[in-house]
Order: C-alpha cells, then structure tokens, then sequence
C-alpha cells in the first residue's frame, strides 16, 4: 500500500519538480524546455531527454499496474479464504521491479549535471544556438482541429453512454470489457493529441502546444487531465480484474466491484468533459 | 448494483467539476499582462502592440514575438505600436527607428531587435553593438511599409 502510494504522489511530484528547474536557464519558458535540456550534448547530460521520456512513461504505467494490483486486492478481501493471494503476491513482481526501474532513472536524472557542452563556444554560439527548439511545434494543420475536437467529444461520449448502460446492466462479459477498453484506449489516444493541438492553445490563449504550460498557468485543468485518466485507467482495471480475479469464490460479489471500478471510470470521463467544455467555452 | 448514494455524490462531485474553471477563469481576470506569442510577462521596456480592427489588438513581450505571430497566422495588422528603448514612450512602428544587433534583450526568447524613436539614438547601438539599421526590405514589419 505504501509503495503504491508512492508511486502516485511521485507522477505529479516529477512534473512540480521539472516546473521548478524552468529558471535555471533563461532560454527555457517551460517544462517542454526542461524536457530538451541535454538535447545534442556531447557531455553526460545526453542522456537527460531519454530518461526524461523514460519517467514519463514508466509513472502512469506504475499508477496502472498498482491500481490493477490494489482492484485484485480488493477482490480478495472479500474472498473467506484469499483465494487470489498468490496471483497478487505475483503481481508484485512487475510491480516491484518496475518500482526499482523508475527509482534508478529518477536517481539518474536528478544525479546528472544539467550543464550542455557543445562543440561550438565561439563568439558565434549565440547565432549557432537554436533557442526554438525549446518551443514545441503543432502536429496538425488548422483544419484537422474542428475534426479532432468534433471526433474527441463523440468519442468520449459513447463511451460514457457505453459505461452508463454497461453499470446499469451490472452483469460484465469479457468481450463487453474488452469492447469498452478499446473505447478507452481510442479515446486515450484521441485526448492526448486534443490536448496538445486544441486544448492547450485555447487554455493558454496563444498558439502554444504545449500542455506543459497548464501546470503554471491554468492549473484547475490538470485536475481534468485527472479525472480523464481515472477514466481510462478506470475502463483498464475493470478488464484486469475480471480476467485475474474470477475464481469461484469471487463469483458474486465480482460483478459489484467491476461495476463500481467502472462507475468511476464514468464519473473521470464525465468531470473531464464537464471541465474542459466550460474551460473552453470561457 | 451501485448503490444511490454513489450516484449523488457522482452527481455533487461533477458540480464541483463544474465551478473549478469558472473560478480559475475569475481568478486570472486581474493577472499581469502577457506576451500573445510566448505567454510570457510582458516588460514595458520591450512592448509591442499589434491592432488589426477597432476592437481587436495583442500584446507582445518584443518584436520578434509579434512578428513570429504575424507570421505564423498569415495576419495583416492595421497599426503597430512599439516602445521607444531610451525613452520608453510608445511610438507608430511606420516612425520608430529599428536595429538589429549582438545584443539579446530576452533569452527566452532570443529577441535581437532593438526599437527607437531617434535616428540618433539607433545609429549609437548599432555602432556600439554590431548591429545594422533595418529598413525598407528588411523592416521587421515590411506589411506596413506602404504608408510608411
């Protein structure tokens, strides 16, 4: 329990302490720039973007794993003889290891010296130095962005009306769950490029595709970004335990728990929309 | 089954959801002004404001900034105002004095063009910082180089 609640405190740890690295350089405006410091450098900071990148990935993995461990849990405690104490204990396992991989690359990240040595320390490093690669570009042209919003909001709607009649049903199949996690994944992927292409600039009022930004500037929006992944996070757990926690003993108090996992999943994905409609209508 | 009073506290919980963004947008109604481009806080020493109509006009931290948006968004301004660097009042960009020079006067955002009202005071930078009047062809907002 306690290294599950580590793991959630240090995802949004990471990005309050990469806030708090923006003025160590004057080139740099943002978290996007903290995140290409060490970027064509010949010293040991080379290495700082891809353990960066690598954090930023293995956080959300660790929130994921443990939250599907904690489910599991939660299913056994309601069994009279734990019967699903070994596949949790093996649970552990990934989780654990993966625990150690990300303390390893957060030790390297905060161990390395964010000094940049180049080859160019001439008079002319000022005109040679690239400062827009600290300035993150959009991916879409300005048309793709009706679509994309158009698409994003259907999308996480009929997954909402999906979840909604899936509760309201209360007996879960796995090709149901199976069905709603490709929703959930579709819309995960929709939400991300969303953000960076029309959240983000509506947000920040300037073409600024940066989410990075939201942290400093319009922080009640990260809270968005929460609730959307206890949404997709929400869908996930639900499938895991229904595939690794159905035993004999789980048989009836299983489609209880998996309907309040989903539930809320429903209730993320609501308050994301809620919050992000009224953050862009304003 | 979820039981009731799930669902009231789903329904109170996105209430909550619902007033956090209309009370971060009142929060940030007084916040100090910022650059349209870079998001930065704008120093008085470096403004650029671009009008487009009567009603409509954007602030920027320098003139790489404005001319970066204008750029970029295909845009045809109406009038431009700068900030003269000596004196610090705001002048038509048609009669300010622009030089480019080694001198950065934001890191951030590498900004190395330098706004004056005299002829006099631009030709010292230039010669004191390596730099070159801009003018004609090379004005940074040539757009607006017919009424000029």
């Amino acid at each position: 329990m306690l290294l599950l609640g580590f793991n959630l405190a240090s995802w949004p740890v990471l990005y309050l302490l990469l806030q708090s690295y923006v003025p160590s350089w004057p080139e740099v405006m943002c978290i996007f720039g903290v995140t290409r410091i060490g970027t064509g450098s010949l010293g040991s900071s080379r290495h700082l973007p891809w353990l960066l990148s690598t954090l930023q990935a293995t956080k959300p993995l660790l929130v994921f794993l443990g939250g599907s461990w904690f489910v599991v849990y939660l299913a056994n405690r309601g069994t009279p003889n734990a019967a699903l104490m070994r596949r949790l204990l093996i649970w552990l396992l990934p989780l654990g290891l993966l625990s150690v991989g990300d303390a390893l690359c957060e030790a390297a990240y905060l161990g390395i010296p964010k000094q940049e040595e180049t080859l160019s320390v001439g008079c002319c490093t000022a005109g040679l130095m690239d400062s827009s690669r600290f300035v993150p570009q959009s991916l879409l042209e300005s048309g793709g962005r009706d679509v994309l919003t158009t698409a994003f909001f259907l999308c996480v709607g009929l997954l909402c009306l999906a979840l909604f009649f899936s509760i309201r049903r209360g007996r879960f199949q796995r090709g149901q769950l199976v069905g709603l996690l490709a929703g959930a994944a579709a819309c995960l992927g929709l939400g991300v490029v969303f953000l960076v292409e029309v959240a983000s600039p509506s947000l920040l009022q300037r073409p600024h595709y940066c989410p990075y930004d939201l942290v400093d500037e319009v922080p009640e929006s990260m809270l968005a970004l929460v609730l959307f992944l206890l949404g997709s996070f929400s869908v996930g757990w639900a499938t895991v335990v229904h595939g690794c926690a159905r035993v004999s003993e789980t048989r009836e108090l299983l489609p209880s728990l998996i309907g309040r996992v989903l539930f809320l999943g429903l209730f993320g994905y609501l308050g994301s929309m809620v919050m992000v409609s009224l953050e862009l209508a304003l | 089954m979820i039981p009731m009073s799930w669902w009231r506290a789903g329904l109170v919980g996105l209430l909550i959801c619902a007033g956090l963004p209309v009370w971060g947008h009142w929060s940030r109604q007084d916040a100090r002004p910022r650059c349209a481009w870079d998001g930065l806080v704008i120093d008085s020493r470096f403004r650029v404001v671009v009008e487009f109509d009567e009603r409509s006009s954007w602030e920027f931290c320098d003139v790489r900034c404005a001319r970066s948006r204008i750029a970029g968004d295909q845009l045809t301004p109406r009038v431009i105002t700068v900030t003269d660097e000596i004196s610090g009042e705001e002048l038509d960009a048609r009669r300010a004095v622009f030089v480019r020079s080694s001198i950065t006067t934001n890191r951030a955002t590498g900004n190395r063009w330098h706004v004056f009202g005299r002829r006099a005071d631009a030709e010292r930078h230039a010669r004191e910082s390596k730099g070159r009047l801009r003018e004609g062809l090379t004005h940074p907002f040539p757009h607006l180089g017919e009424s000029r």
